[in-house]
């Protein structure tokens, strides 16, 4: 039986550096973000060591949810070494205590930057994603008394407007990642920087979805086993990005989202899983030396 | 004031594995958690458990209301949380117990379009949930979180409540529930949840 009153509080800080009250409300806001799945619900963000607009909305999320006994992962862009990976790791393990991993399937919390993992995440998992926008009607509205509006009445045909020209333009939907998506067929969301690679693993997934948004001060979910829509039209569709024809450099892995470098022979392309931790399994699955993660 | 302090409730630790079983249960609802037993004394009728589920989420921040009144319980959650006390009507967080018929749900706040967030949250005591004993409420349950249908029964829950409850939701207005029963069993209903029940023959 876990002792909860012989554990210490680290550093010098409160549990998971966040006093009580600020948790408090932070799971507050979290629940109902869950019960209304994709409704941005406002919460206060105070200040962190860390600078708004590098993480502080997942970090937030992640310091009201985590316990004693959980193991942290933390990626940024699919990489466990990425510097923003790394320091809010080191602050957490510092005001919390927590085991850490690099492995998808052993952690319990998973803190991400602009990735979802390639391996499959079960029920007993959470995922927290670091969120820059979580307004999917800015792209169109730059008012944020206006979009509250938009949504309130799920007025979302600017959107449309905007993705048919985009198709009239350059003849299909430029939007890379942030790829507006329909939640349980009412509200729109920013699913956070996610290639549209990540984009369908939101759908009816087993694994509940936080997002975190710390400089614009909102908090919405994803639960598990709910409906999440790339809008798309009958005739032009929503795809993801085409890598057919190329495998990593690494692990000869052809079915992962991959970075474009340069770096060939004669400074041509080379491509490389961006999710470090799978790559270095596939790796270790055929014999070859583990290396540390990184690209 | 009968109300007392309760030094052995960690607001740390209780409160973050207490909060994590209640954000499990509404990420899936129909799925039934059991809270952790905690050394505390609450006034007469009032669960620890229910207790529990009180100090993780009130603070002075929020405003809180008990149905049907009962002072002992108020001051003990004002005592031990800083909670204020407000009308069902306006209450952020409403205790109530699901056996006795409460028309005061039926006027408690859904919020808005503009804040749906503002609708409350209930926490409902009731005798046991799981099993069918006659006179249990069964519950089928689909939405968000659910993957095809959830159901459960529920002893000690008022049709009409539950229908007040129902009557209520309409997405994304609307309450959300969680059920405690006597032996620290939990259930979350939130209003992304469509309800359908039935009453087991007694």
């Amino acid at each position: 039986m876990l002792n909860l009153k012989a554990i210490e509080r680290k550093g010098g800080y409160n549990f998971a550096f966040l006093d009580e009250n600020t948790k408090r409300e932070i799971r507050r806001k979290t629940l109902k973000a869950v019960a209304i799945p994709g409704y941005q619900v406002p919460f206060a963000s105070p200040e962190l060591p860390i600078a708004r607009g590098w993480g502080t909305g997942g970090l937030q999320v992640t310091m009201s949810i985590i316990g004693p006994d959980d193991t942290l992962k933390v990626i940024d862009q699919g990489c466990d070494g990425g510097v923003n990976a790394v320091n809010i790791r080191k602050l957490l393990v510092k005001t919390t205590g927590v085991g850490t991993t690099f492995d998808t399937a052993a952690a319990s919390i998973i803190q991400t930057r602009h990735r979802i993992p390639e391996e499959p995440m079960s029920g007993r998992q959470i995922l927290v994603l670091q969120v820059p926008i979580p307004e999917p009607l800015r792209f169109v509205e730059a008012s944020m008394a206006k979009t509250r509006e938009m949504h309130s009445e799920m007025d979302y045909s600017r959107m449309w407007v905007f993705l048919y020209e985009n198709i009239v333009k350059w003849g299909e939907i430029t939007i890379g990642a942030r790829y507006p998506s329909l939640v349980n067929k009412r509200y729109l969301i920013d699913p956070s920087p996610i290639p549209r690679w990540d984009v369908p693993k939101l759908h009816m997934a087993e694994t509940l979805y936080l997002f975190g948004a710390g400089r614009e001060k909102r908090i919405y979910a994803v639960p598990p086993h709910t409906s999440v829509e790339p809008l798309e039209f009958e005739d032009i569709r929503f795809r993801v990005e085409d890598f057919s024809g190329k495998a990593c450099v690494r692990c000869g892995s052809d079915h992962t989202y991959m970075n474009e470098i340069y770096g060939g022979p004669g400074g041509g392309k080379l491509y490389v899983c961006s999710d470090s931790s799978r790559c270095d399994k596939l790796r270790a699955q055929r014999g070859e030396a583990k290396t540390h993660a990184g690209k | 004031m009968n109300a007392c302090l309760e030094p052995a409730f960690d607001k740390v630790f209780d409160t973050q594995r207490i909060y994590r079983l209640m954000l499990d249960a509404l990420a899936r609802p129909g799925k039934l958690r059991t809270l952790p037993g905690l050394d505390i004394c609450p006034p007469n009728g009032l669960n620890r458990y229910a207790a529990g589920l009180g100090f993780t989420l009130l603070d002075s921040e929020t405003t809180f209301a008990v149905l049907p009144e009962d002072d002992d319980w108020r001051d003990y959650f004002s005592l031990n949380t800083g909670v204020k006390p407000a009308t069902p009507e306006a209450a952020e967080f409403i205790l109530l117990r699901g056996g006795e018929y409460l028309p005061e749900i039926a006027r408690v706040n859904r919020g808005t379009l503009l804040s749906p967030e503002e609708g409350s949250t209930l926490f409902v005591l009731v005798d046991a949930i799981g099993g069918t004993q006659p006179g249990a409420v069964k519950l089928t349950l689909a939405g968000p979180g659910i993957k095809e249908l959830a159901q459960v029964a529920v002893v000690g829950l008022h049709p009409l409540n539950l229908a007040a409850i129902c009557s209520r939701q309409e997405y994304p207005l609307g309450v959300d529930c969680f059920f405690v029963d006597a032996e620290g069993i939990m259930l979350a209903m939130p209003r992304s949840a469509t309800v359908q029940w039935e009453e087991v023959p007694g």
